[in-house]
C-alpha cells in the first residue's frame, strides 16, 4: 500500500513536470528568446554554461558564502535559542530584538550591509546570517521549552549519564524542531545568497546572473535560476533524508 | 414650475450640445496629431526629452515615461505599445541582435562619463596603481571602456576594479569607504556639489576625441521598426523636436532643467551644472554610424556578448527619407 502511494506520488511529480515544461514550451513560441527562452534554449544555455570554468567557480564561491552564513546562523541560533529556552526572562528580552531582525526585508539588510561592510566585505554572508538566524533561534527556543521536564527530572534522580540523557530524551524531543529549522533554512539560504549577490556581488552565481541580465542573455538567467532552484530542493531533500523526516504533505 | 423646468432643460441641452461640439473639435485634432510616447531612462537624454515633449506641432504630440531596469525596457519593446525608447547603444544593439525590432533613429547622448577621485593624492591615471576603482555594473560600457583605457596605459593589472550600483557607489564615496569611481553625469555633479576635493582623472569623452577625433556615443533614440515604417512623418517630427530642444538648451538650459530636475531627484542648480558638462548633439543614426561602429568595435573586442556578438547590420540604423 505504502509502495503504491509513493509510486503514484513519483508519477505525479513526473506528470506535473512534463505538463509544466509543455506549457512553458508553448508559451515560449509566442515570445522572442530574450523575453522568454524556450525549455530547449534554456537547456542549451545550461549545457553551454556547465562547460565553462566560471560556472563551477561561481557555484563554489556562492556555496562557500552560503555555508559560512548558514554555519554562523546555526551556531549562534542554537546557542542563544538554548539559552532563552531555559531562561524565560532572557526569552522575553531577546524575542522582540530577533523579531525586528526577522521583520526587516533581506533586501534592506543587503543595502545596509554594503554600506557597513563594503562591497567586498562579506555583506552577502551577513545577509544570509540575518535571514536564517531567527529561524534557528525560535525553533530551538521552542524545542527547549517543550522538553519533557518530568523525564529530565527522572533522569537526574536515577543519575543517568549525560550522554544517555541526551540520546534518550533531548534528541527525540527536539528532533521535529531541528528538522523543520534545517529544512526551512537550507532552501531559504540558497535564495537569499543569490539575491544578495545579484544586488552586489563581485563574484558568485548572483553576480554572473547579473551580467547575463545586462547582456540580455535571458536563457542564461533562466538556466541559473533552474540550477539554484534544484540546489535548494536537493539540499532540503538531503537534510530531510539525513535527519529522517518526510516533507509534511497536509493532504495525506 | 413648468417655466423652471423648461429653463432647466434648456440649460442642460445647451451644456450637452456645447460639450459635444468641443468633443468633436478635439477628436478632429487628435486625428491630425499622432500621440506618441517616449520611454527614457533617467539619464542625460531625459532633459532634452522633457523639453522636446513640450514643443507643439501638428504631426505628433509627445508623452514621456521613464524606465529604470532593463527588464522594464524589454517588456515595453516586446509589448509594442510604445513606439520610441531611449536606451544605451549597446543595449539597443544587443536587443536588435536578439531579434527585437528596434532601429536607431539618432544618437543623443555623448560622453558624460568620468573617472573621478576624492583623494588629494590622485591627479592622473598612474596614481591609481594599487587602488580600488568603483565601477557601476560589471561588463557594462563603464567597465569595458575603463578596462580599455587602463590597458592603453598598461596599468590594467595594477588597478583593482570593484563593482556596485551607482546609488551604492555614491554612498560608499560619501562614507569614505571608496575614494575613486567611474560615474556618469548628472549623478557626478551631485557628488561634486558635496565634496570639497574632487579630481577628474579621466574625461572619457575628451580621451575619445583625442583617440578617434569624435565624441563618445553613449545612448540614442530607438523606434519600433514596423511602427516607423507606417509613420515615417512621425519619426521625422520626433527627431526634429529633439534637434530643436537641444538647440534651445544650448542657448538656455533653464527651462529644460526646470522640467526634469524633479524626475532626477536633484536640485535645479546641480542639474544646470551637469548640463554644462554634457556634450549636446543629436545626430541621425545614418550619419553617426561610423562613430557608433567605432564604439561598438571596442565593446565587441572587450566582450562580444555586450552587444550581442556582432556589429549590427545596416537594418539597425533608421534611414530618413
Amino acid at each position: 500500500m505504502k509502495a503504491s502511494t509513493t509510486n503514484l506520488n513519483k508519477r505525479g511529480y513526473l506528470y506535473t513536470g512534463i505538463g509544466l515544461v509543455t506549457v512553458w514550451g508553448i508559451v515560449a513560441i509566442a515570445y522572442p528568446a530574450v523575453v522568454l527562452p524556450s525549455p530547449y534554449e534554456t537547456l542549451l544555455a545550461l549545457l553551454e554554461l556547465s562547460r565553462t570554468a566560471q560556472f563551477w567557480h561561481s557555484l563554489g564561491v556562492t556555496f562557500w558564502r552560503l555555508t559560512a552564513g548558514f554555519g554562523l546562523a546555526l551556531v549562534s541560533g542554537v546557542l542563544l535559542g538554548s539559552l532563552v529556552g531555559h531562561k524565560l526572562v532572557a526569552y522575553q528580552l531577546l524575542r522582540p530584538a530577533v523579531l525586528v531582525v526577522q521583520a526587516v526585508p533581506p533586501v534592506s539588510w543587503m543595502l545596509l550591509a554594503i554600506l557597513w561592510f563594503g562591497v567586498g566585505g562579506g555583506a552577502q554572508i551577513v545577509v544570509v546570517f540575518l535571514a536564517l538566524f531567527p529561524i534557528f533561534f525560535f525553533h530551538i527556543a521552542q524545542a527547549v521549552r517543550q522538553l519533557p521536564t518530568d523525564l529530565l527530572e527522572m533522569a537526574k534522580v536515577y543519575e543517568t549519564g549525560w550522554i544517555k540523557t541526551i540520546r534518550a530524551i533531548y534528541v527525540p524531543a527536539m528532533k521535529p524542531y531541528w528538522i523543520s529549522a534545517l529544512a526551512i533554512t537550507v532552501g531559504m539560504g540558497w535564495k537569499t545568497i543569490v539575491m544578495a549577490e545579484v544586488i552586489s556581488g563581485q563574484t558568485g552565481v548572483g553576480a554572473v546572473m547579473n551580467t547575463s541580465r545586462i547582456y540580455l542573455q535571458t536563457d542564461e538567467v533562466m538556466a541559473w535560476s533552474f540550477v539554484v532552484a534544484c540546489l535548494g530542493v536537493v539540499s532540503e531533500a538531503i537534510v530531510r533524508k539525513l535527519s529522517g523526516g518526510e516533507r509534511h504533505d497536509p493532504i495525506r | 414650475m413648468t417655466i423652471w423646468r423648461s429653463v432647466c432643460s434648456l440649460v442642460v441641452c445647451m451644456a450637452v450640445i456645447s460639450g459635444c461640439a468641443s468633443n468633436a473639435e478635439q477628436s478632429v485634432q487628435q486625428e491630425e496629431a499622432i500621440k506618441v510616447t517616449v520611454l527614457t531612462p533617467k539619464s542625460p537624454a531625459l532633459v532634452s526629452t522633457m523639453l522636446a515633449s513640450t514643443l507643439n506641432d501638428e504631426v505628433v504630440s509627445m508623452e514621456v515615461k521613464t524606465w529604470d531596469t532593463i527588464e522594464q525596457l524589454l517588456a515595453v519593446v516586446q509589448d509594442g505599445e510604445i513606439p520610441f525608447v531611449i536606451a544605451p547603444l549597446n543595449i539597443g544593439a544587443n536587443a536588435y541582435a536578439q531579434g527585437l525590432p528596434l532601429q536607431l533613429v539618432d544618437v543623443n547622448t555623448w560622453g558624460a562619463m568620468y573617472l573621478i577621485s576624492l583623494s588629494p593624492d590622485v591627479d592622473e591615471l598612474a596614481d591609481l596603481e594599487g587602488e580600488a576603482v568603483y565601477i557601476p555594473g560589471r561588463g557594462g560600457p563603464p567597465d569595458l571602456l575603463t578596462d580599455y583605457l587602463l590597458s592603453k596605459d598598461q596599468i590594467s593589472e595594477e588597478v583593482e576594479r570593484v563593482y556596485a550600483a551607482v546609488p551604492e557607489i555614491m554612498q560608499l564615496l560619501a562614507s569614505g569607504e571608496a575614494s575613486h569611481a567611474v560615474l556618469p553625469e548628472p549623478v557626478l555633479s551631485g557628488l561634486r556639489a558635496q565634496s570639497d576635493h574632487l579630481t577628474e582623472v579621466l574625461d572619457y569623452d575628451a580621451v575619445w576625441q583625442q583617440m578617434f577625433g569624435g565624441s563618445l556615443p553613449q545612448a540614442g533614440l530607438f523606434v519600433q521598426r514596423e511602427w516607423a515604417a507606417q509613420h515615417p512623418e512621425a519619426v521625422q517630427a520626433v527627431h526634429a523636436k529633439y534637434t530643436e530642444a537641444v538647440a534651445r538648451i544650448e542657448q538656455d538650459a533653464a527651462e529644460a532643467v526646470q522640467l526634469s530636475a524633479e524626475l532626477f531627484g536633484m536640485p535645479e542648480e546641480v542639474l544646470t551644472q551637469a548640463m554644462q558638462r554634457l556634450p549636446l548633439q543629436v545626430m541621425q543614426a545614418s550619419e553617426a554610424r561610423a562613430e557608433v561602429e567605432q564604439y561598438f568595435s571596442i565593446l565587441l573586442e572587450a566582450s562580444p556578448d555586450s552587444i550581442g556578438g556582432q556589429l549590427p547590420d545596416e537594418g539597425f540604423y533608421y534611414q530618413f527619407e
